[in-house]
């Protein structure tokens, strides 16, 4: 083929514009979820005016007897509302509430593997009643129903969602290394062991959200990954320190290779 | 081709909604409207794969959202580094053959609504229909990526010489020299 007849084909080619509305939506919600906007501040009028103003409340007061008493019921019921509105800002939210709850639940405590403490994802609340998703560094997530009124949790379920967990490649490359020179570590790979998907752990994360059912962990500065080790259809968990250039611990094989087991499915096969 | 300095739809200037979307999300909304359309649409021309370009659009955004607060205005268009940052998330998909954190059938599967589903399989639909376009990706995608990001910005892409060097941060003669090579390797391709 000429170059010149290639040159055409590829300038006059008819070129695919394409537009996922529902994706555009949900990815720039999940983007822009945990808004911070910043609000501003009214300044307070000058004290000039307040002193001209209380003065002329005390001069409207010096009328008839019913002005006194009309302006001590209505400061009696500012104060009330003043002491009701700092209370309802002192309180907790019932999100806040729910993740509460789920966090001191003994079941849940005890239904969550791996290590550390619990993380709450997300919590969706509906009148009295919250949907609380959660989980443990190198566990599962979950879902949990919490009836906040009666402070319970009244369900749990397995969250069926893909977990994304996010380590930079140059922070892979070395957690890999580090992983490697480990002696037990090395034992395995030169038995044939292979190394799975690299993931941080928890508590390095610097965000983490929900993006289309998957939950997604952002870590930019990974100080802290887990390197899995896949060898005789089990999984040795190496977390590895990116800082201090070492291995903090190897978890012995809680998982089986297993399609069930999302992030699993998706590790590197030999 | 890539505006400079393209006042966004609040009336702003590119360079000061970038300074503000530093702090401000909403401000970073704006030009994620304003870029979201041109970053998918380039994927697609990489990867002629729909749910592919969307996960990899996902990760272009939030990648972006994360690092916004190292960016700074160099009077380049903000969509260059998009662009940039979409590139090297195909490039690094590629480069783990394929392997990526999710599964994509998976996403179809838990799409939580039909209008998500129905929508994919629509422009799957619509994608297919491009055939000539199909046909030279195909031999495209047997080249080095190096060759394919240049290739898809100019022809696919439209974009001038100039403004593929800010998109790759590489100098005019290299990728006029890119250029050429890769053309010659697509040629071969093509016989």
């Amino acid at each position: 083929m000429k170059k010149e007849h290639l040159l055409k084909r590829l300038e006059n080619v008819d070129l695919p514009e394409l537009l996922v509305v529902s994706h555009k939506a949900r990815l720039k919600e999940a983007i822009l979820g945990g808004t911070s906007t910043r609000h501003v501040i009214v300044q307070s009028p000058p004290q000039r005016r307040i002193v001209s103003w209380l003065e002329g409340v005390v001069s409207w007061l010096r009328g008839p007897v019913w002005r006194p008493a009309l302006a001590s019921s209505l400061t009696l019921i500012v104060i009330g509302a003043i002491v009701g509105v700092v209370f309802y800002l002192a309180s907790p939210s019932p999100a806040v509430i729910a993740a509460d709850i789920v966090k001191k639940d003994p079941g849940i405590q005890q239904r969550l593997s791996g290590a550390g403490d619990i993380i709450i994802v997300r919590v969706e609340v509906r009148e009295r009643m919250a949907t609380v998703v959660c989980g443990r560094s190198m566990g599962d997530f979950i879902e949990a129903d919490v009836d906040i009124t009666g402070r319970t949790v009244v369900n749990t379920k397995r969250f069926e969602g893909l977990f994304i967990p996010e380590v930079p490649l140059e922070a892979q490359d070395n957690a890999v290394k580090i992983a490697s020179a480990e002696p037990t570590v090395k034992a395995m790979l030169d038995k044939g062991a292979t190394i799975g998907r690299i993931f941080p752990i928890f508590s390095s994360i610097s965000s983490i959200t929900i993006v289309d059912g998957s939950i997604l962990m952002v870590n930019p500065a990974a100080t802290q990954a887990v390197v899995p080790i896949i060898f005789n259809e089990k999984i040795w968990m190496v977390q590895v320190n990116l800082e201090q250039n070492k291995v903090e611990r190897i978890i012995e094989p809680q998982f089986k290779l297993s399609p069930q087991l999302d992030i699993y499915y998706l590790l590197e096969q030999t | 081709m890539i505006k400079r300095d393209t006042p966004s739809f609040s009336g702003q200037s590119e360079a000061e909604l970038v300074k503000r979307a530093q702090h401000n999300r909403e401000a970073f909304g704006e030009l994620y409207e304003i870029n979201y359309q041109r970053i998918f649409n380039y994927v697609l021309k990489r990867t002629a794969n729909v749910q592919l370009s969307l996960d990899i659009t996902s990760a272009t955004f939030f990648k972006a959202m994360n690092q916004i607060n190292k960016y700074r205005w160099r009077d380049i268009p903000f969509a260059a580094w998009l662009y940039r940052i979409a590139s090297n998330e195909i490039n690094d998909y590629y480069r783990k053959e394929g392997r990526r954190n999710i599964s994509i059938d998976k996403i179809s599967e838990l799409a939580d609504t039909t209008d998500f589903a129905d929508e994919v399989n629509q422009a799957e639909e619509e994608l297919s229909k491009h055939e000539e376009f199909l046909l030279l990706h195909k031999k495209l995608a047997e080249l080095p990526s190096i060759y394919q990001e240049v290739i898809v910005l100019k022809f696919f892409e439209k974009k001038k010489i100039k403004d593929i060097v800010e998109i790759l941060g590489k100098k005019e003669g290299t990728i006029k020299s890119l250029l050429h090579r890769g053309i010659e390797k697509l040629r071969e391709k093509m016989q």
